[in-house]
């Protein structure tokens, strides 16, 4: 049965080490230092403090310290002079805007609290990512805060004014624009109109000839375009409509994390991802390293990055074989053909309701992607070209062109937008940085003293986007406004200002999109009863406006020989020796921009839980064929191994990856930022085990990870993210690695995650997928079998039925591990930062955490009929399938158990259940004896191992330690101090604010009203929270659902939490 | 201002204008008194007797306008024709006050009213206060004096004591060498601890009972010593406004709400915004007393509010409040909570305000006994509100055991409804 699968947590799990054995026994590890060794200490005995005396000291000290504290502190309290009409202290105010930095696009709603933004959420009501985001987005508060932000515009590292830093460029602009020398423009994909239109005026200003504009993206996705343009004859993207495709065939797109328009197509995906509607979309993933979509995907196989392409072409070949199409020539050897071909049925079966997509930047690959599609008729259904895509336009060539120019001398004037930073992220770092020394001027509009920044001469700091105005278009149709939420924090001044100034207009920004879109606007007809303030108002209310586009008469014609030339250029490539490199970019860290933002540091990824490094994910028997360490663990280091690829030489530890193809390794990008100490952030390096930076021999802070970037590839005119001819070596080190997940014991047990397929589930009955955990009881004489939910150890808590009962219903078929829950929590309970050493320790302090289980394909039935003991089963479900395993992701928080183990053993009543069926935890009372973690079947309570917010230890990873910082701080929930127990309280504090708000306006409180963070930062809708007594909400329906179960519903403690069963359609 | 006068404002000013008019012919003669009522209905929003506010003080008009009394009748009654007339004086005065209070708007009133009117403003006196107003609590500076007085009498109390041991132990020593200087046999005095035992053990049941008294006495004054600490119950810490609770929600009946208004929509009462103070003292400048006065010139700092010109500089300067009620951050309070849904009046947590205290002082202990006593005793204000009546209907339905317990004494307490349990404030 596909519900017998056994699950383990981690390598050392299923490996059984003896340390992983002794690390899971003793929970709470201890530091190594013993009592013997602690009063063995020679100093100690020095002392000429006895014990009279100490006591004396220590109750001289106690009385101190009580009569210090009966004094009045005096505290002030400053109201408004003129309050405005819609801020109320203790009130939260939230605006619609609209979050982009180049690689994740999404219309927010920001949270405020006396006028200052706390809290980012999607906006479900409007834009085209329907409330979609994702962790970056979520943990992007907290670089508004960030105390290394520059203050004021630096001329040579200078401080300046602004009046005279404008004079300066607009002199120095003119002359190399008069010197015939090119002023180039260097941003990242800009997606705003008004922008453009600066742009314009700025080219204007200084001579269409003289100024160039050079879109760079990081990570760039320029062969979608290039392909286009070869296919079809148009450079452009089209729109994807995942909501519409009952199959998708993804070949290395991570179109959950980082492809294209992501938060638009994870809120589509989600939509068929429910098991009980009348279909179920399937999903096939052809990859190299395991990806997060990679992870849902129904079918996965994993292949090498290199084969990307031949697997396409043979896919290509196959459908083209159904559907009567030419097929490629050229040999695709060495491509799971099984697999092609069973994708190719699925994909030809639903033609024109399927879709094919692939993550390569190689044009040639893109090319027989769009053939495909064309075969499939998926043009005009599932990918529309009426509509394009906007963001992704880096010009790959152009950069390396305008690298040239620059060693060439021919730049007069470079200007690099605040959303980039090629300094860290290009390739070819040193020759840019050769050739910026070459430049006349210089100017950065970055926010920071960053890589690029601090090497040019004038550093303009942009505001962060919570200040600014801005608009998008991000898609055809479909425009977008952001608004400031605060006012500046420090000095700084918006980058469209700044080029606005410099051609001589003077307009604050906000008046300028204004007219720009007075402009748009009024091409739209109707005019007279067009009302452009209505308009404005109503699109910055919502955040986004949709207007109808014309339809445009074009239509995509496929270029037979494009597609047989890309296909020629695909089998011919040689086979790649050594190993392959794929670069990818992490869930937390992207592409690096928000790197040192601790909050994403400490966000395990999905996939490996390791937090706070990048590290070459290797398949698990590469790593024992290189006998490197397989077991990583507090005391148990990653390997280190030296990575050298063209030439260059890389040391990185090698965390064992299953699911990575052998052969193959991935690294990830966004790490080894500020490698040049920039103060870029107080997070961004590495810190000591008691506090403070750890220092290099030289003296120099150390960055977290190393910075890949510089293995970036170019392949016709395009960065390649895919390289081969690699070799690894190890170099006899050892590296610690904090990962989140060894920690728990799941082993053989099968009422934690619940799985089956999608047939099966469509016929068979309950119990076979979801069977009722039963114990065997004593009654009236006899023993029967009893449901554990009927079983009650000692009274029930009054809260079935009666007032309210906050529960919640997670479905692990939609959910998809993108961890945007856990940030969400982070920022929304004030959760502490501990950093690495800490999280080596098992002390990380998340309140909701991803399980990721991989499955083992060994069960007792398939041992049994093999002829093999229970034990020796055992031992083969121990044996991993490391090339492909099934994973699943459980969110895990308090389960708010209506027979709560921890309140039992509490002996000062410090965690207690309400009448609302909460578990409590009350900080004021608790005394740390942590027997409630102990007696924890979840392992969900965290305890205040030190004071975060005042400790040395954390003052460079907790931004509770910032005065800056600490404005992030939610000021309805406590901050907790030492030696205090806590965990999820279902967000306690918006359950109360949603009952007042219900008792105001005199209404029972509406399903839905109420959310907890998690719930609402859910990009899938896989968590529902809500009032499991209302038997109208949602969360009654999935509890009551024929999927719902409890975990560990065999120790009987009747959680508020429920889980629906994980149904996958392979 | 012109605009005004146009639209329906002027319909519904003409028809007033007639009802008064009906109303004062019927009455027959017009005397100070009306004049006073006049004054009040027609020209107080704008006018001051004896100073300037929007418009120039009134006293003295009459005068001012010597000789023009039909133009001044005239200019109350259609100030846009008479500026039209282009009198000098009319040019002179609006060339001072029109920039910044445009044009005046026109009185319906009769000649006889406006007549009623003048005569009110020009016979009136400011008015003398009745009772001198205390400047402040007095009792605690007292206070204050006496335990320095009791310290003072205890320090000389303690010299006394040690000054008449040092004569006694000097007045034994000077017996003892007489004795030895005398030839006769030293005896041994016993040493003072020897005699103190001596005494303790021929005393013992006096002892015994005393020094339990004394360890008892001592425990308990300890301990209620102990359980004062952070409780600042009767702090009033000096503000720098003296505001005047007893005046304002006192004698001028000022509900609470009225500017701690956020009591109603949030957490925090709020203390209010200096521009809520300008509601009022934009036209009342001037105190009961001299020091009332310099209190409002203190929010017309604040405001950046210039009296003479009657006009804002534009230079703020925020008022730094003494926060008073200061709870525990880990403690959650709402006002909104408690005073509109749970319809407690403020008074019961911060006295009585109107009565009692001149600035805010903390009337209640705040402690977490106070609070959990309140909600044990404290019926839940239910009545048409539909969301307990669904929580009620959850219960009648579900939760029958509940309902009894409920049904006992017949009244449902916060406490009932989960208002004693740690999560209802703590988080």
């Amino acid at each position: 049965m596909a519900n017998n699968k056994k699950y383990w947590v981690g390598l050392e799990e299923l490996h059984q080490t003896e340390a992983f054995k002794e690390a899971s026994e003793n929970e709470f590890t201890e530091s190594s230092l013993s009592v013997d060794e602690f009063l063995g200490e020679t100093e100690l005995s020095k002392t000429t403090t006895n014990r009279r005396d100490f006591l004396k000291f220590l109750g001289f000290s106690v009385t101190a310290a009580t009569v210090a504290a009966c004094e009045t502190p005096v505290i002030n309290s400053i109201p408004y002079v003129n309050k405005p009409e819609e801020i109320t202290p203790g009130v939260p105010t939230y605006y619609a805007s609209t979050y982009y930095d180049g690689m994740d696009f999404a219309s927010v709603v920001v949270k405020t609290r006396e006028g200052r933004p706390i809290f980012i959420k999607g906006n479900r009501k409007h834009g085209i990512n329907q409330g979609t985001v994702n962790a970056r987005i979520n943990a992007s508060v907290l670089g508004l805060y960030d105390g290394t932000r520059l203050n004021g515009p630096k001329v040579k590292g200078a401080s300046a004014k602004w009046a005279d830093v404008d004079a300066d460029i607009k002199k120095r602009l003119q002359a190399a624009a008069d010197g015939g020398k090119k002023i180039a423009l260097m941003t990242g994909s800009v997606i705003s109109p008004s922008t453009n239109q600066a742009i314009t005026e700025f080219k204007a200003k200084y001579g269409e000839e003289n100024v160039v504009h050079v879109s760079y993206d990081p990570v760039s996705f320029k062969g979608i375009r290039k392909a286009n343009e070869l296919s079809f004859g148009k450079a452009m993207i089209p729109d994807y409509d995942f909501s519409k495709a009952k199959v998708i065939v993804s070949v290395g797109a991570d179109f959950m994390n980082n492809w294209l328009l992501h938060t638009q197509y994870v809120a589509q995906y989600s939509k068929n991802r429910n098991p009980q509607a009348d279909w179920m979309s399937k999903h096939y993933q052809f990859e190299g390293g395991l990806s997060l979509t990679g992870s849902n995907a129904d079918v996965r196989v994993p292949i090498l990055p290199s084969q990307e392409g031949k697997a396409l072409v043979a896919l290509h070949n196959e459908v083209a074989k159904l559907a009567g199409g030419s097929s490629i020539s050229g040999s695709t050897e060495g491509v799971p053909m099984d697999m092609v071909a069973k994708a190719a049925a699925d994909l030809f079966q639903n033609r024109g309701k399927s879709l094919v997509i692939a993550g390569s930047n190689d044009a040639n690959v893109q090319v027989v992607v769009n053939a495909i599609n064309v075969l499939l008729g998926s043009y005009g259904s599932t990918i529309s070209t009426q509509v394009e895509t906007y963001v992704m336009q880096g010009e790959d060539a152009d950069v390396a062109n305008l690298v040239k120019d620059m060693n060439a001398g021919s730049v007069g004037a470079l200007i690099i937008g605040s959303d980039i930073n090629p300094a860290y992220s290009l390739p070819n770092v040193a020759e840019f940085k050769a050739g910026l020394k070459k430049v006349g001027l210089t100017v950065s509009f970055s926010s920071h003293a960053d890589e690029t920044a601090s090497l040019c001469e004038v550093i303009c700091p942009d505001n962060h986007y919570l200040e600014s105005w801005n608009d998008f278009y991000p898609k055809t149709g479909h425009y977008a406004l952001a608004q400031p939420t605060i006012n500046k924090l420090y000095d700084t001044r918006q980058m469209q200002e700044s080029v606005l100034r410099w051609t001589g207009n003077d307009m604050a920004y906000h008046d300028y999109i204004r007219q720009v879109w007075q402009g748009y606007t009024a091409s739209m007809g109707n005019q007279e009863a067009f009302l452009f303030d209505d308009f404005w108002f109503n699109a910055l209310r919502n955040g986004s406006v949709n207007i109808t586009v014309p339809a445009s008469d074009w239509t995509p014609a496929l270029d037979a020989a494009a597609v047989s030339s890309a296909g020629r250029a695909i089998t011919s490539a040689k086979a790649s020796s050594g190993i392959e490199v794929s670069l990818y970019t992490k869930v937390g860290i992207g592409t690096g921009a928000q790197s040192p933002n601790p909050w994403l540091q400490e966000l395990p990824d999905p996939i490996s839980k390791v937090t706070w490094d990048n590290y070459i994910a290797m398949n698990p028997a590469d790593v024992e064929a290189n006998g490197f360490n397989m077991h990583l663990g507090q005391e148990w280091p990653a390997s280190l191994a030296k990575l050298t690829v063209n030439g260059q030489e890389l040391t990185l530890p090698v965390v064992p990856q299953p699911g990575q193809k052998r052969g193959s390794v991935s690294v990830a990008l966004g790490y080894g930022r500020g490698a040049g100490q920039e103060n870029i952030g107080k997070a961004a390096f590495r810190t000591e085990q008691y506090g403070g930076y750890a220092k290099d021999a030289d003296g120099n802070k150390i960055p977290i990870g190393k910075n890949v970037y510089s293995l970036v590839g170019m392949n016709n005119g395009q960065f390649a993210y895919h390289i081969t001819g690699a070799s690894i070596e190890g170099t006899g080190e050892t590296f610690p690695i904090a990962s989140t997940q060894i920690q728990h014991t799941l082993m053989g047990r099968d009422s934690v995650v619940k799985e089956t397929t999608f047939d099966f589930f469509k016929s068979a009955p309950k119990e076979a997928y979801n069977a009722p955990h039963e114990l065997a009881v004593h009654e009236g004489g006899e023993t029967i079998k009893k449901n554990v939910d009927d079983i009650d150890l000692w009274a029930a808590h009054p809260v079935k039925g009666v007032g309210h009962r906050w529960g919640m219903s997670i479905d692990l078929s939609t959910c998809i591990g993108c961890s945007a829950c856990v940030t969400a929590c982070h920022s929304e309970n004030n959760v502490p930062v501990v950093g690495k050493d800490e999280v080596r320790r098992g002390r990380d302090m998340h309140w909701m955490r991803i399980d990721r289980y991989y499955s083992s394909d060994m069960d007792l039935e398939k041992g049994a009929e093999e002829g093999k003991g229970v034990i020796e089963s055992y031992r083969e479900m121990e044996v991993p399938t490391y090339d492909n395993p099934t994973t699943v992701f459980m969110p895990m928080m308090c389960q708010h158990c209506n027979h709560a183990p921890c309140e039992t053993v509490c002996p000062v009543a410090a965690t207690t259940h309400s009448n609302e069926g909460l578990n409590q935890m009350t900080y004021n009372r608790c005394i740390g004896t942590r027997y409630c973690a102990n007696n924890c079947p979840f392992k969900v309570r965290r305890f205040n191992w030190f004071n975060y917010k005042a400790y040395d230890k954390f003052a460079d990873v907790n931004p509770a330690q910032d005065a800056m910082a600490r404005m992030v701080l939610n000021p309805d929930v406590t901050v907790r101090s030492r030696g205090v127990m806590e965990k999820c309280s279902m967000c306690v504090q918006r359950i109360q604010a949603g009952k007042l708000d219900a008792k105001m306006k005199g209404q029972p409180v509406e399903d839905g009203s109420v959310e907890t963070a998690c719930a609402e930062a859910c990009p899938t809708n896989a968590i529902t929270f809500g009032d499991l007594n209302d038997t109208d909400s949602a969360v009654y329906a999935g509890e009551n659902d024929k999927r719902a179960y409890h975990a560990l519903a065999e120790v009987g403690v009747k959680p508020n939490i429920s889980y629906k069963v994980k149904v996958r359609n392979a | 201002m012109k605009d005004i006068l146009r639209g329906p404002n002027l319909v519904l000013r003409s028809l007033w204008a007639v009802i008064v008019m009906v109303v004062l012919i019927s009455s027959g003669n017009l005397s100070a008194q009306d004049g006073e009522a006049l004054f009040r209905a027609n020209c107080s929003s704008c006018h001051k007797i004896d100073e300037n506010m929007t418009g120039p003080a009134l006293q003295g008009a009459t005068s001012r306008w010597k000789g023009k009394e039909e133009l001044l009748y005239k200019w109350v009654k259609d100030p846009a024709a008479v500026k039209e007339m282009g009198d000098p004086y009319v040019t002179k005065l609006l060339a001072e006050w029109e920039s910044k209070a445009g044009l005046m708007t026109a009185q319906a009133v009769s000649d006889e009213e406006i007549a009623a009117i003048f005569e009110y403003v020009d016979t009136w006196t400011p008015p003398v206060p009745d009772v001198p107003l205390a400047a402040g609590p007095v009792e605690v500076a007292e206070k204050g004096l006496s335990t320095t007085w009791l310290l003072i009498i205890f320090f000389i109390l303690l010299i006394l004591v040690f000054s008449l041991l040092g004569v006694r132990s000097s007045l034994s020593r000077l017996n003892a060498s007489v004795a030895e200087a005398e030839g006769g046999e030293h005896v041994e005095e016993p040493s003072f601890n020897e005699r103190a035992k001596q005494w303790v053990w021929e005393n013992k049941v006096f002892v015994s009972i005393t020094s339990i008294l004394v360890v008892v006495y001592l425990a308990v004054v300890g301990y209620g010593a102990l359980m004062e600490v952070g409780v600042y119950q009767g702090y009033t810490p000096e503000q720098p406004i003296k505001f005047n609770h007893t005046l304002h929600a006192g004698d001028n009946g000022i509900a609470c709400v009225y500017c701690h208004s956020s009591a109603l929509k949030s957490k925090h009462a709020g203390i209010p915004s200096a521009n809520i103070c300008m509601n009022c003292h934009k036209s009342v400048s001037k105190g009961r007393t001299d020091d009332g006065t310099a209190e409002i010139a203190k929010i017309y700092a604040a405001v950046g509010w210039d009296k003479e010109n009657q006009e804002y500089t534009g230079e703020e300067q925020p008022i730094k409040w003494v926060k008073v009620h200061n709870l525990p951050d880990h403690a959650y309070f709402n006002h909104q909570q408690h005073y509109v849904v749970g319809q407690i009046e403020c008074q019961e947590c911060h006295g009585e305000v109107q009565e009692d205290y001149t600035v805010a002082g903390q009337h209640a202990p705040l402690t977490m006994g106070w609070c959990i006593d309140c909600h044990n005793r404290t019926q839940v204000a239910m009545d048409g509100n539909a969301y307990y009546d669904e929580i009620h209907e959850r219960l009648v339905e579900n939760g029958k055991e509940e309902l009894k317990k409920y049904l006992e004494d017949g009244s449902i307490t916060a406490r009932e409804l989960g208002g004693w349990e740690c999560s209802k404030c703590h988080y």
